[in-house]
C-alpha cells in the first residue's frame, strides 16, 4: 500500500471503511513430530493446506501461532529456483540457488557439475535462464535441491516436472537419499508413490489432520473417500449407454464423473481380435476403447487412464495407468494388451477409468460393466495360475 | 539432527531451525551466502551492457569533468587541488547515495530471501550496499590518478582509510535496514529516497568546502554524517593528517542506529512478511 492508503484508511470518513484483508485458516490444530530418517506422506485434496504445512516447516513464512522445530538442513523443491534470475546463466543461478540453499561456495563449485549434469543441462548451462523453456527451470532447481546433503527433504507434487525419464532419475535420487537416513515429507496424489516412499501417513482436510498412522492404511482410506467424493461429482449429463459387456452403463451405479471427457466403445478382444468375454487360462486379452474430450475450447490437457482387473469381493488382481494428451474436443483410441492373462478360472471384471492430471477429478468411470470369464483347467489352487510343472530327479545328489 | 516437530496451536508463534554443521561452518556460510548476493546484484544490473560495469563509473566521471570545469574556470572557488577534492566528495557521496537506494529496495527485492526466517534479514541491506562498495572501489584508480596529478604521493596516514570507510558503511547500513523496512510497509519510500537525495547533494560539502557554509546554516554540515565522512576523507589524502574526533561521534552515534535498526528488522520481520 502507498501512504496515501495508509492515510485514508486511518480516517473513516475518507473512503468508508478499513481496508480488511480477508482472512483464511491454512492450518488448525495441527500437531505432529517427524523422527531423524522417517518417511511422512501427506494426503489430501487440494486446498487441505498440504503445502502450507510444507512451506511453514521449510520456513517460507510464520504461523500465526504454534511452533515449528526443525533439525537440520531442509532441501526444499517448494520454492523452486530461488537465486535464478532471467539474465544470468544457469551455471550462476544454480550456484547462488545452492548457496541460499545453505552451502558453502566451496561446497557448492564442488557439486555444480553433477548438479548440472543431473539436470541434463551440461549443453545449455552457460546460456542466460531466460532462454529455458519451464521445464529445463525445474529440472536445474530440482536438481539442486537434491543435491544440497538435506537432513530433511520436503518434496510437493513438483516431481511432476519434466520428462518422465527426468521424473524416475528424481524418484531414484529421493529414494537413495532416504536409504541415507534423510527424512522425507511428502505431499503427492500419487497414492502408490506415498506408499513406495513413506512407512507413515497423515491425511490433512481443510487445514486440519483427519487421521494419521501407517501409510497404508491412511492410503486405504483416503482412496475410499476419493471413491465416493468421486461418485458424487457425476454429472447430469453423462449419458447411460449399453456397455461392451451386455449391461448397461447406469450414471450413478455403474458410472460416474465430471463428463468433461468420456470413456466410449469399451471392448475386450482375445488374441484375434474379437470380442471376447471369456478366455481360457494364459490366454492374451486387450481392452481398447476410444477416449474423447467434450470441450470444444480451451488448452491442451493431460488426462490419466487407469485400467483395473478385479476379482472376487473386489479384490485388484491388476491395475496400470497410463498419461494421454488431448486437444479441446480431441480423441484418441487407447487399447491395453495383455499378452497372457495367467489368472486362475474364474469371474473378473475390468475397471476403466479417466481422471484429470491431479488424480483428484475423475470424468469418466466405468465399474462393474465389463465381466471378463476365466476358463480352464488350474495346475493348482490360488489367484493365480502361471504355467508350472514339477520335475522329480529321482537319486539326486547329496541324499 | 533430522527430526521436525510441528504443534499449532501454541500462543506466539517460534520458528528455530538448527542449521547442520558448525558454528563456524555457519558463520563461513553466511558470509558466502553475502559475497554471492552481492555478486549476484553486481552482475544482474550490467548484464547485457557492452561496457557494463564501467557504467558505474561514468556519471561520476561526467559530473567530475563539468564541475571541474564550472568551479576552477567559471566560478573560481579558488581550492588547492580542486580536482582531487571534489572527486573525493564524488565518489564518497556516490556510495552513499548508492548505497542507501539499493538498500532501500533490496527488502522488497529480495522477498523470496527475506520470507525465510532461516536467512538473516541483514543480509539483504548488506548485499545492496555490498553491491554499492564494489562500484566504489572500481573508482579507486581514478581517484589515485588525479591523486597522484595534482596532490602528489600519498602520506602514511592513508592507512586510516579503511577506518573512514568503515565509518561511511556504518553510516549507511543503518539508515539503508529502517528504511528498507519502511519501503516495504509503504512503497513511497523508494520514491522518497530518490526525491531527498538530491537536496542532500547540494547541502552536503561534496563540491565546496564546509567552512564557506555561513555560521547560521553550519549547524546543517555539524549533524551531516557525511560531511565529517568527506572531511575525514580530504583530511587523510589531500591534507594528509588523521581525521578529527567529529568522525568518531558519527561512528559512535550511527552504530547505535544499526544496531537499534537490526532489533527493529527481526522484531518486525514476520509483519513485514505478511506485507510482501
Amino acid at each position: 500500500m502507498t501512504l496515501l492508503e495508509a492515510v485514508r484508511g486511518t480516517l473513516p470518513g475518507l473512503n468508508g471503511h478499513r481496508r480488511e484483508r480477508p482472512r483464511t485458516v491454512a492450518l488448525e490444530d495441527v500437531s505432529l513430530d517427524v523422527a531423524r530418517g522417517e518417511g511422512l506422506a501427506i494426503l489430501g485434496p487440494n486446498g487441505a493446506g498440504k503445502t502450507t504445512l510444507l512451506r511453514l516447516i521449510a520456513g517460507v513464512g510464520a504461523p500465526d501461532e504454534g511452533s515449528i522445530v526443525v533439525d537440520g538442513r531442509v532441501g526444499t523443491l517448494l520454492e523452486l529456483g530461488r537465486g535464478f534470475h532471467p539474465d544470468t546463466t544457469g551455471r550462476r543461478s544454480a550456484a547462488l540457488s545452492a548457496v541460499i540453499a545453505g552451502l558453502t561456495r566451496q561446497e557448492a563449485d564442488h557439486r555444480l557439475e553433477r548438479i548440472i549434469e543431473f539436470a541434463g543441462l551440461a549443453d545449455v548451462v552457460d546460456d542466460p535462464v531466460r532462454t529455458y523453456s519451464a521445464g529445463m527451470k525445474a529440472r536445474l532447481a530440482f536438481s539442486v535441491a537434491v543435491h544440497v546433503d538435506a537432513d530433511i527433504l520436503l518434496v510437493d507434487e513438483v516431481l511432476a516436472v519434466g520428462d518422465l525419464a527426468f521424473r524416475q532419475r528424481c524418484i531414484e535420487r529421493v529414494r537413495d537419499l532416504r536409504a541415507t537416513g534423510a527424512t522425507l515429507l511428502f505431499s503427492s496424489h500419487d497414492l502408490d508413490l506415498a506408499s513406495e516412499m513413506c512407512e507413515r501417513a497423515i491425511w490433512l482436510h481443510s487445514g486440519r489432520i483427519v487421521t494419521s498412522g501407517p501409510t497404508n492404511t491412511i492410503v486405504g482410506e483416503y482412496e475410499r473417500w476419493v471413491d465416493e467424493k468421486m461418485r458424487e461429482q457425476t454429472s447430469d449429463e453423462l449419458p447411460g449407454a449399453p456397455s461392451g459387456g451386455g449391461a448397461r452403463l447406469v450414471p450413478g451405479e455403474t458410472r460416474w464423473g465430471t463428463g468433461h471427457a468420456l470413456v466410449e466403445r469399451v471392448e475386450l478382444m482375445d488374441r484375434d481380435g474379437a470380442r471376447a468375454g471369456t478366455i481360457g487360462v494364459g490366454d492374451a486379452i486387450s481392452v481398447g476403447f476410444r477416449v474423447r474430450r467434450q470441450d470444444g475450447t480451451g488448452k491442451r490437457e493431460a488426462l490419466n487412464l487407469i485400467v483395473k482387473l478385479l476379482g472376487d469381493q473386489e479384490f485388484v488382481c491388476f491395475e496400470t495407468t497410463t498419461l494421454l494428451e488431448l486437444e479441446p474436443g480431441g480423441q484418441a483410441d487407447v487399447s491395453l494388451e495383455i499378452e497372457r492373462l495367467d489368472l486362475a478360472s474364474g469371474s473378473y471384471g475390468f475397471d476403466i477409468g479417466l481422471f484429470n492430471e491431479q488424480w483428484d477429478t475423475v470424468h469418466d468411470y466405468h465399474h462393474g460393466v465389463y465381466p471378463l470369464r476365466v476358463v480352464g483347467r488350474n495346475a493348482g489352487s490360488g489367484v493365480v495360475a502361471p504355467p508350472s510343472r514339477w520335475i522329480h530327479v529321482a537319486g539326486a545328489d547329496g541324499a | 539432527m533430522g527430526c521436525i516437530s510441528v504443534a499449532v496451536p501454541i500462543e506466539g508463534a517460534v520458528i528455530s531451525a538448527t542449521a547442520t554443521g558448525s558454528q563456524p561452518h555457519m558463520r563461513r556460510q553466511r558470509l558466502d551466502l553475502l559475497l554471492e548476493l552481492t555478486r549476484h546484484e553486481v552482475t544482474v544490473s550490467y548484464k547485457g551492457s557492452v561496457l557494463g560495469l564501467a557504467w558505474s563509473q561514468a556519471a561520476v566521471a561526467m559530473q567530475f569533468f563539468v564541475l571541474t570545469v564550472l568551479f576552477t574556470r567559471v566560478v573560481d572557488l579558488g581550492i588547492e587541488h580542486y580536482p582531487a577534492f571534489l572527486l573525493i566528495g564524488l565518489v564518497a557521496w556516490q556510495l552513499f547515495s548508492t548505497g542507501m537506494t539499493a538498500g532501500t529496495q533490496s527488502l522488497v527485492q529480495g522477498r523470496d530471501l527475506f520470507r525465510t526466517p532461516r536467512i538473516p534479514a541483514w543480509l539483504l541491506p548488506s548485499a545492496a550496499v555490498g553491491a554499492a562498495l564494489t562500484r566504489f572501489v572500481l573508482a579507486v584508480p581514478l581517484l589515485v590518478v588525479v591523486l597522484a596529478i595534482t596532490v602528489g604521493m600519498p602520506t602514511m596516514h592513508v592507512v586510516a582509510i579503511p577506518l573512514v570507510l568503515a565509518v561511511q558503511l556504518l553510516v549507511i547500513a543503518g539508515p539503508a535496514v529502517l528504511l528498507g523496512a519502511a519501503h516495504v510497509r509503504y512503497r513511497d519510500v523508494g520514491h522518497l529516497v530518490g526525491v531527498v537525495l538530491v537536496p542532500l547533494f547540494y547541502l552536503t560539502p561534496v563540491f565546496y568546502p564546509p567552512e564557506r557554509v555561513p555560521d547560521g546554516l553550519s549547524v546543517l554540515v555539524t549533524i551531516n554524517p557525511m560531511a565529517h565522512v568527506i572531511t575525514a576523507y580530504r583530511d587523510i589524502l589531500i591534507a594528509g593528517q588523521w581525521p578529527d574526533a567529529g568522525l568518531g561521534v558519527v561512528a559512535l552515534v550511527h552504530a547505535a542506529i544499526l544496531v537499534a535498526a537490526l532489533f527493529m528488522l527481526e522484531r518486525a520481520r514476520t509483519s513485514l512478511v505478511d506485507l510482501l
